[in-house]
């Protein structure tokens, strides 16, 4: 890098430096490196969090300069709210909904990806297109596939002499139409990651199975599952605490409705607090949903481990 | 390879040539299903709302107009969002990136009290939706008379948990010897991540910028509610505001926008694809 007198005179300025550097330095060090992100992180995600706990006992309407301390009143109003109760069901609807067919889509094409000679670097990026697209775009593009008079969805089934449903004003069909766009937006990410567990399994492992004449299928029991459950844990867990956080489809596309059927639990949060500025219930809302969130993670990642293999 | 494929099939070679017919023909379908969507964003944008009601006049190309891409920077502060959306996406990539690679730098490199704390901490942030905080964290960018500006769309998500997780999985991997032959070079702490880490973390660090750059130019939540003047709108929270009243909607401009905010972020994607899922799969496979 240096050449030797220069790195001679440089290390001897440098040790100089170095000596002179104040004793409290050295244990600080970390800190110091830590300090940009650790400050964002108290100032935006612990204070607000301990902030948001706070106000969850309180009556606030985020402008009067007077909050009323109500105790555990704005807990007992959200477990009463029928409305929580019918967001919460359809939240876990939509988890459970996305989270098992894009594991089950993503696993399966990127076994299919993977069996390819050629072609598999188009087809992963194909599938990567939804991902890096903003879902206000997906959201719009959906909006018009499936609206009922023009959308391509319902003309092509009037082609087949099929009346389409009238998908967003159906409660049924509105939050299908809201785990479609989930689906579509995400399964690709589940490809790459389940394409890059693949090529990490060690081919011999295939031969030798081959050897001992195993079939297609039990090739696949016996050593592409079980050596890929590191990934599908991955894939489960984000996927989990991706899908909690639906909010901007719901919010372009059906606005809660028709009648709350595709009222989820962050719309719900944001009308509360934003529409109508009842920010305590709004905070209790939010810290159930964080506790929930949380909880089911580490619950996932525990009960996971268990079952999961490493090469 | 061919050892491989014949391996894992079981099969002769006909079986083998089925096999492969059968999976393009199904990836096609997948294919179709992913591009369509796109292809009638394009189209509309491009195509009077009249000729959407018949699928006779669907690929009728002869009244193509550019009215939407019009309407798009007359109705609203089109080219202001765009620079909004460059601005706040470059230095929330900037900044995150930067901020993680000094947490990532401390986490791997030192053995300090409070260490494992402090990726607990990190690890939480991960987990926690932070559509949760949306409440307080108003209050706060308030109180900080932030709303509606910059930094109160870029400063409360400069710390970033995947970027700091990654960068910390990275730099783990790097060998003990080298960085105490930088030591034994002169080298402090500082000048060992610029000379040492960063040059072996530089593919790392350019998928990371992407994948800041993307999330940052398609967030939806938080410039949501951050921001409530015309003004100030990003793309995606900008974008909405061409669909006009619900029974008619004004698909030209609404889709000219799409096209509009999609394209940059494709260019990238094409440009640094195999960076950006590759990013995303290493972090995705040490998790």
């Amino acid at each position: 890098m240096l050449g030797g007198a220069d790195a001679l005179g440089y290390s001897v300025r440098v040790a100089a430096r170095a000596r002179a550097r104040p004793a409290w330095l050295t244990p600080a060090r970390p800190w110091l490196y830590l300090a940009p992100a650790l400050a964002v992180y108290c100032l935006f995600w612990v204070g607000p969090a301990a902030y948001s706990l706070y106000l969850s006992f309180f009556d606030w309407d985020m402008v009067s300069p007077q909050k009323t301390f109500v105790y555990l009143d704005n807990y007992r109003r959200v477990l009463a709210d029928p409305v929580f109760r019918v967001s919460l069901v359809n939240t876990v609807i939509y988890v459970g909904a996305t989270v098992l067919l894009g594991t089950a889509i993503g696993l399966g094409l990127a076994l299919v990806v993977q069996s390819l000679r050629r072609g598999r670097e188009f087809y992963r990026f194909v599938v990567f297109l939804p991902v890096v697209t903003s879902i206000t775009v997906i959201t719009l593009i959906w909006l018009f596939l499936l609206n009922t008079q023009i959308g391509v969805v319902n003309q092509v089934l009037r082609l087949a002499g099929v009346a389409g449903p009238n998908w967003l004003n159906d409660p049924v069909t509105a939050l299908l139409a809201i785990v479609v766009v989930g689906v579509w937006k995400g399964f690709g990410y589940n490809v790459v990651l389940f394409t890059a567990g693949l090529e990490g399994i060690d081919r011999e492992l295939y031969e030798a199975a081959a050897l001992d004449g195993a079939g297609r299928w039990s090739a696949f029991r016996h050593i592409t599952w079980p050596l890929l459950t590191p990934v599908t844990l991955f894939v489960v867990v984000v996927g989990v605490i991706a899908s909690f956080q639906v909010f901007a489809t719901v919010q372009i596309m059906t606005r809660g409705g028709p009648a709350n059927a595709t009222n989820v639990l962050v719309y719900h949060i944001w009308e509360a607090a934003f529409r109508f500025f009842d920010v305590g219930y709004a905070a209790a809302l939010a810290t159930l949903l964080a506790l929930l969130v949380a909880g089911l993670t580490v619950f996932q990642i525990r009960r996971g481990e268990e079952h999961v293999h490493y090469q | 390879m061919f050892t491989t494929s014949k391996a894992a099939g079981g099969g002769g070679a006909g079986r083998d040539r089925v096999g492969a017919v059968a999976s393009h023909a199904a990836l096609m379908l997948v294919g179709a299903a992913v591009a369509i969507p796109y292809g009638w964003m394009v189209l509309l944008s491009f195509k009077p709302t009249a000729e959407l009601f018949a699928p006779a006049t669907w690929f009728n190309l002869s009244n193509l107009t550019l009215e939407g891409y019009r309407q798009v920077f007359e109705r609203a502060p089109f080219g202001r969002w765009a620079l909004n959306s460059l601005v706040v996406a470059t230095a929330l990539a900037a900044g995150q990136v930067l901020t993680s690679l000094l947490a990532a730098y401390a986490f791997a490199r030192f053995e300090f009290r409070g260490r494992e704390a402090c990726f607990w901490l990190v690890l939480l942030t991960m987990m926690i939706p932070p559509q949760t905080l949306m409440v307080p964290s108003y209050v706060i960018v308030h109180q900080l008379g932030w709303v509606n500006t910059f930094s109160g769309l870029v400063v409360p998500h400069l710390a970033w948990g995947f970027g700091i997780f990654m960068l910390r999985q990275f730099f783990l991997g790097v060998p003990r010897e080298l960085t105490d032959a930088a030591a034994l070079d002169g080298c402090g702490s500082l000048r060992t991540l610029w000379h040492v880490h960063v040059p072996l973390a530089r593919t790392a660090l350019a998928a990371l910028t992407i994948i800041a750059f993307v999330t940052a130019w398609n967030e939806y939540y938080w410039p949501l509610i951050v921001v409530n003047s015309e003004e100030m709108r990003t793309l995606p929270i900008g974008i909405p505001r061409f669909t006009g009243a619900d029974l008619d909607i004004q698909w030209q401009a609404t889709m000219a926008a799409a096209t509009m905010a999609t394209l940059p972020v494709l260019a990238l994607y094409i440009a640094a694809q195999k960076q950006f899922r590759e990013g995303i799969s290493r972090t995705g496979l040490k998790g």
